[in-house]
């Protein structure tokens, strides 16, 4: 069912406008009915105003502790592996191997732990747009001066 | 009593959008992904930075030399993964309202983050031991500004975290304002000296302050409240909008959080284990 804020009039789920008032819906800010939690958490949050019930209201996706868990096993397996890498002497090899791994830590965080994949597009933005301004400063500066050799 | 509540609830969950903004998002949660842009920009200086000046090294130990041994350093970064993961589950325990757990993993969070700095005090103090200081080459002081840098922040979210632990309350009451909207005026009222101003007295006739803070208010004054269902109480919606807004409070600091620890991801891979 989706309330009309406007007018409080009740509509179905796939109306556009409102029925009683003609309010334009906005679909994006509309919650939809599998997306709201039912059954155990839906009384504790109306009966005492908790917080209950509350996983989707700022977006995101959000798992369960395992997968929280599982996502940490990863992390500690890409970091032994890592120092596993270390003791190569080939350096190109362990470089390439440690961008990698580095990597994939990073996109796990980001992606599970800072919740950005699932989450409105306008975050990844603000924060991938940004990111890449900053390795792109990193390797302006390092193409500029590391031929430098200071004394 | 559930019967009831179901219903309740799901208006609720319709009329959630309302109160936001025209992005149709949270500006502090925008905000938040805002600094943690200028953040990724602000450290990608500090690792070029240190990238360019690893080699010169006047004196004191080379790089080499000073991150012969991973052990400390391993730990550290095994440390700050793992309260990347209690930080989660705090913020997985608030969204299902359970209070008690969230400030349990908020305080383990932040024992992690004290563990972490104080390993990375340690290591200071075994590098300044062995000569590497911000004053022995440009190594040292570029090393040591990249890691003191993370460290600070590292600091700074302890603090956050701790404050989001004691201060922040799932169950708020629906009469709270906050501090800053009592005190503030009271606060420059005291500081200029001017007699609190009588009922009934025009406002162009306060004092200048008063009329800047009359003139803020009106210039953010929050939307209408919405026209709610029958079956909705306006205490009901107020308690729901505050428990979002509480929620947020420990997303937030969440936010932060795995951004310092993601920045110690590269810090851990660019500086320790390429050399």
């Amino acid at each position: 069912m989706k309330i009309c804020p406007q007018c409080g009039h009740k509509n179905s789920y796939e109306a556009k406008f409102c029925n009683n008032c003609a309010f334009r819906f906005r679909e994006e800010l509309m919650p939809r009915p599998a997306a709201a939690p039912a059954g155990a958490h839906a009384a504790p949050a109306a009966a005492h105003g908790e917080a209950a019930g509350h996983a989707e209201a700022h977006g995101g996706s959000h798992h369960s502790q395992m997968f929280y868990l599982g996502v940490f096993a990863a992390l500690a397996v890409i970091t032994l592996i890592e120092l596993v890498f270390t003791s190569l002497d080939n350096q190109v090899v362990k470089l390439a191997a440690l961008i990698i791994l580095s990597t994939a830590k990073f996109c796990l965080v980001v992606m599970f732990f800072m919740h950005l994949k699932g989450d409105k597009k306008l975050y990844t933005l603000l924060f991938v747009g940004p990111f890449f301004i900053g390795a792109g400063i990193l390797l302006t500066l390092m193409a500029l001066f590391s031929n430098f050799q200071l004394r | 009593m559930v019967q009831q509540a179901q219903p309740v609830n799901q208006a609720l969950e319709d009329l959630k959008e309302h109160h936001r903004t025209s992005t149709g998002q949270s500006h502090r949660k925008v905000l938040m992904w805002t600094f943690l842009g200028t953040e990724c920009m602000f450290f990608g200086s500090l690792i070029a930075t240190f990238l360019i000046y690893h080699n010169n090294v006047a004196s004191g130990p080379d790089r080499e030399h000073a991150f012969e041994s991973l052990t400390l350093v391993s730990i550290m970064a095994f440390v700050l993964l793992a309260s990347s993961f209690t930080m989660v589950l705090a913020l997985a325990a608030a969204r299902r309202g359970d209070e008690k757990m969230m400030r349990v993993w908020l305080l383990v969070t932040a024992f992690f983050g004290l563990f972490f700095i104080g390993a990375q005090g340690y290591e200071f103090w075994h590098f300044t031991q062995e000569g590497l200081t911000p004053h022995a080459s440009l190594f040292g002081a570029s090393f040591m500004v990249l890691t003191g840098f993370h460290g600070a922040h590292v600091t700074l979210g302890i603090l956050w975290l701790v404050s989001v632990a004691a201060l922040v309350r799932l169950h708020p009451k629906t009469d709270h304002r906050p501090i800053m909207a009592t005190m503030l005026p009271k606060f420059l009222g005291f500081l200029s000296g001017v007699p609190k101003r009588e009922p009934g007295t025009a406002i162009e006739a306060r004092p200048r302050h008063r009329r800047f803070i009359a003139f803020v208010r009106e210039q953010t004054q929050a939307p209408p409240p919405p026209v709610l269902p029958p079956d909705v109480s306006v205490k009901q919606f107020e308690a729901h909008h505050l428990a979002e807004e509480k929620v947020l409070n420990v997303e937030l600091v969440g936010l932060y959080w795995h951004f310092v620890d993601i920045v110690w991801v590269v810090i851990f891979t660019v500086v320790y284990l390429f050399a």
